[in-house]
């Protein structure tokens, strides 16, 4: 915790330092790493639904790249509106991330009834083994949207500091690069579960177990993800209730 | 019997549902949370009295500041850091005259090199309205120098986002307690453009963005569809 407090204290000195310091984006970088390692951002969402859906790399890399560009997003139409718009009035920051988690929750869920839904859709006209995958991308996207729906207190600090010290250029970017930060270890972890699930899938011994496991695997993990979308909505829902 | 493969999955998924009902929520990070911020502004009667509106960032640094001023006991900060807020917290500091002369301690202004007298306003919600001070000058206010150095003895690393008249913004910090407002008449160009010069630079950023986006998409389309028309002859 003390590594990431200096990482994000670093990266707001190095706002107010005149010009466009290099450094600044390296620790940006590594702040952005470093917040997507800390938990949440359904990692280990993402990393079941890449293993039960026999993801590929391809995958893992358009689950990387939607959180990256949906947490800049949020972060620059929430740093806007704080900044300009006097949205400090009307919400305060931590209602307003709360909501965000239950939409984020909302977004799980409905990802995991829609995997749930394909599956047994699949299952009705499912012939064998090699049969034409259906496409993977709308979860992963929804998984990944979810993930970088929330903004990043240091992030969003970066960028509010920014904005008030008339830099915000150089405060966006830094922005976009701690979302390349974040979307790099999303993409590492989406790496593993997909190896790790080949490497499995490989060294299954029965034949019998293996057609058991790819039945049952899409049910549990739809299961699974729809259920923690349900769990991230409640504690929101309870955390909301508690700061308003 | 399930396969490696199924348990792996299951014990995962499992193993994320009670990591996210068990571990709590880690709090907002101090001071890396929500920035606090001060409103600066001359009043609308008597040009010698000027208001500083104060609004704590989380609300959990107000239980910091609670602890730091003898209000809230000390075992409300763990010793990880993690904060105990409760909801009584902001109206036992709005109460207390340690927090009233705290914040007059912590932002202080001076008019022509004079030194203007705070007073502290009823605080009515500091949780979600903040504290007002109110100074009142020597003589008119054209402009001032206004300290802030809120909550920056807990922890240097706190820093106020400031507003004042006409767009003027300022970022207060250790390295920064004191800046220049103008409160009548207009402000130099350099500050009032602060804001709007910032708006600027983001849409510029944006816009090329979309540019560099847009044009990687058409690139990516042509190529694909030459690489049919190949293949279609």
């Amino acid at each position: 915790m003390s590594a990431a407090a200096s990482v994000s204290d670093r990266l707001q000195d190095l706002i107010h330092t005149p010009g466009v310091p290099a450094v600044a984006f390296v620790f940006a970088f590594l702040a952005g790493a470093w917040h997507a390692v800390m938990p949440g951002h359904g990692k280990t969402l993402a990393a079941a639904y890449l293993a039960g859906s026999k993801g590929r790399v391809r995958d893992a890399a358009w689950l990387g790249c939607s959180v990256a560009i949906m947490h800049t997003v949020s972060v620059l139409v929430i740093g806007v509106a704080w900044t300009f718009l006097s949205l400090s009035d009307l919400v305060r920051m931590e209602q307003l991330t709360t909501a965000l988690q239950i939409v984020a929750g909302v977004l799980v869920a409905c990802t995991g009834i829609w995997m749930l839904r394909r599956h047994l859709r699949g299952h009705r006209h499912h012939h064998h083994h090699h049969h034409h995958e259906p496409s993977k991308r709308p979860g992963i996207l929804l998984l990944g949207i979810s993930g970088g729906l929330t903004p990043s207190p240091a992030a969003f600090l970066v960028l509010a500091t920014g904005l008030f010290l008339g830099r915000g250029a150089f405060a966006l970017l830094l922005v976009i690069v701690f979302g390349i930060g974040m979307a790099v270890v999303l993409f590492a972890v989406g790496v593993l579960a997909v190896a790790g699930s080949t490497l499995v899938h490989r060294s299954a011994r029965s034949v019998k177990a293996l057609e058991l496991a790819s039945r049952v695997t899409p049910v549990v993990a739809a299961g699974g993800v729809t259920l923690f979308g349900a769990g991230l909505v409640t504690v929101a829902a309870v955390h909301l209730a508690t700061v308003s | 019997m399930f396969s490696l493969r199924a348990r792996a999955v299951t014990t995962v998924l499992s193993a994320a549902a009670v990591g996210v009902m068990l571990v709590p929520r880690p709090a907002s990070a101090h001071p890396f949370g929500d920035p606090q911020t001060v409103a600066i502004s001359l009043d609308a009667q008597r040009r010698d009295a000027v208001h500083v509106t104060w609004r704590v960032g989380g609300p959990d640094d107000l239980t910091v500041l609670g602890v730091a001023l003898g209000l809230l006991p000390e075992d409300r900060i763990m010793i990880d850091g993690a904060v105990d807020y409760r909801s009584t917290d902001p109206g036992v500091l709005a109460k207390s005259d340690e927090f009233r002369r705290y914040l007059l301690d912590r932002i202080t202004i001076t008019s022509d090199g004079r030194p203007c007298v705070g007073t502290v306003a009823p605080v009515l919600s500091l949780g979600l309205k903040g504290a007002t001070a109110d100074f009142v000058c020597a003589g008119p206010v054209a402009t001032a120098t206004v300290a802030v150095r809120m909550l920056t003895d807990l922890n240097p690393a706190y820093r106020t986002l400031a507003t004042g008249p006409d767009g003027q913004k300022a970022v207060y910090d250790g390295s920064a307690e004191t800046h220049d407002w103008t409160l009548a008449g207009a402000p130099p160009q350099a500050d009032a453009g602060r804001g709007r010069s910032a708006a600027v630079q983001l849409g510029a950023v944006v816009g090329l963005i979309l540019v560099v986006a847009g044009a990687c998409l058409l690139t990516v389309r042509r190529v694909r569809r030459a690489r049919g028309r190949r293949v279609a002859a």
